[in-house]
């Protein structure tokens, strides 16, 4: 068996875990700045989403990294008061087309998944250990 | 050395360990890749394909013969992203794989101390 | 007049795969060469064991190898091969020891 190898499922965990990692800090990105209406490139903040995909390694296996952060192209929310400084003729802010339940929910299962690969990348370690018992009294 | 060679219990061990950290490795792939769009979940069959080959009865020659397979499922998912992983069903067999894998390494563990035994005992 | 004594059986569920079970008492050059021959025949082994003990550590460390299970069981099995051999040497010497007292 070539390149049955813990190590290897360790890098796929490990990318597993760069990965959520990024997501999350997209996501607490968005959060933060649910309401900004004055961004650098002037207008509201607009929602950033990240894009996974598969590398296939041919030593290593199916690790998994991101391609992009993207921006969500979703229209901004048109929210009635006159009072905001950025309110415009008719009275409407453009705020940030973040919706702060789905971000908690996105963290909830990016952190999900984040986890399931810290314990799939332990597990390995365990194993690693195990078979160094071999042979030991 | 003859003796080990000859039992084949201690030679299907052997082959278990190697199947188990392929199943390992597969598992981890479906973790990392639970949440890319298109993903479709793996799983390593064996156990099935060794309970036939046991049927002729336990061997050296009929162990050579089989070999794990990796089989992609490739049906779809009800999610948007058709990603089909199903990470509860995932962590169970990480969790049962790992356990499966102690278990051989001591069963393994015993025979080479018996063994040990064997040569050094009066 | 070589009088050997048996060797212990290594696996008592199965008595095949059994090197050096050494049987009835038979003086002879034939039987002194048999003893060269199983005994060499054993070295050999050893070393061969040793030998893929040695090219798994190699592998494992530049890589080729990953797998942990796989070292330490050829590390382990190349360790008992090797005791076994030194176990078989040990009682030859007490066996020809005891001859030299009894020719006295």
């Amino acid at each position: 068996m070539d390149s049955c190898s813990l190590f290897s499922a360790m890098q796929v965990s490990a990318s597993g875990m760069s990965a959520e990692r990024i997501r999350l800090n997209v996501i607490a990105s968005n959060i933060a700045n649910a309401r900004v209406t004055r961004t650098a490139q002037g207008g509201p903040y607009r929602r950033k989403e990240v894009v996974f995909a598969t590398l296939l390694d041919k030593r290593i296996g199916e690790k998994v990294q991101v391609v992009g952060i993207l921006p969500d192209p979703s229209p901004f929310k048109m929210i009635y008061n006159p009072s905001h400084p950025d309110a415009n003729a008719e009275g409407f802010v453009a705020m940030p087309n973040v919706d702060i339940a789905i971000e908690m929910i996105d963290m909830i299962s990016s952190t999900r998944a984040y986890e399931a690969n810290l314990t799939a990348f332990k597990s390995a370690q365990n194993m690693a250990r195990k078979a160094l018992e071999i042979g030991r009294r | 050395m003859s003796w080990v060679d000859d039992d084949s219990t201690y030679i299907l061990l052997k082959k278990m360990l190697d199947v188990c950290v392929l199943r390992h490795k597969v598992i981890a792939s479906n973790i990392a890749n639970v949440d890319t769009p298109g993903f479709k979940s793996s799983r390593v069959i064996f156990e099935e394909k060794l309970k036939s080959f046991l049927k002729k009865g336990l061997n050296k020659e009929s162990l050579e013969q089989v070999t794990p397979e990796i089989h992609t499922d490739q049906t779809n998912s009800l999610r948007e992203d058709l990603n089909n992983v199903d990470i509860e069903k995932e962590m169970v067999r990480l969790s049962m794989n790992s356990l499966r894998y102690s278990i051989y390494v001591q069963l393994l563990s015993k025979k080479l101390e018996k063994i040990k035994a064997a040569i050094k005992g009066r | 007049m070589l009088e050997e004594k048996p060797v212990q059986p290594l696996l008592p569920s199965s008595g095949r795969g059994m090197p050096v079970k050494l049987e009835k008492g038979a003086g002879s050059k034939q039987q002194k060469t048999s003893f060269k021959k199983i005994l060499s025949g054993l070295i050999d082994k050893v070393s061969e064991l040793e030998k893929n003990a040695d090219e798994s550590i190699q592998k494992l460390i530049t890589g080729e190898i990953d797998s942990i299970h796989q070292v330490m069981i050829a590390a382990e099995e190349a360790n008992l091969a090797f005791h076994l051999m030194m176990e078989i040497r040990n009682k030859l010497v007490e066996a020809y020891k005891e001859i030299m007292r009894m020719q006295i």
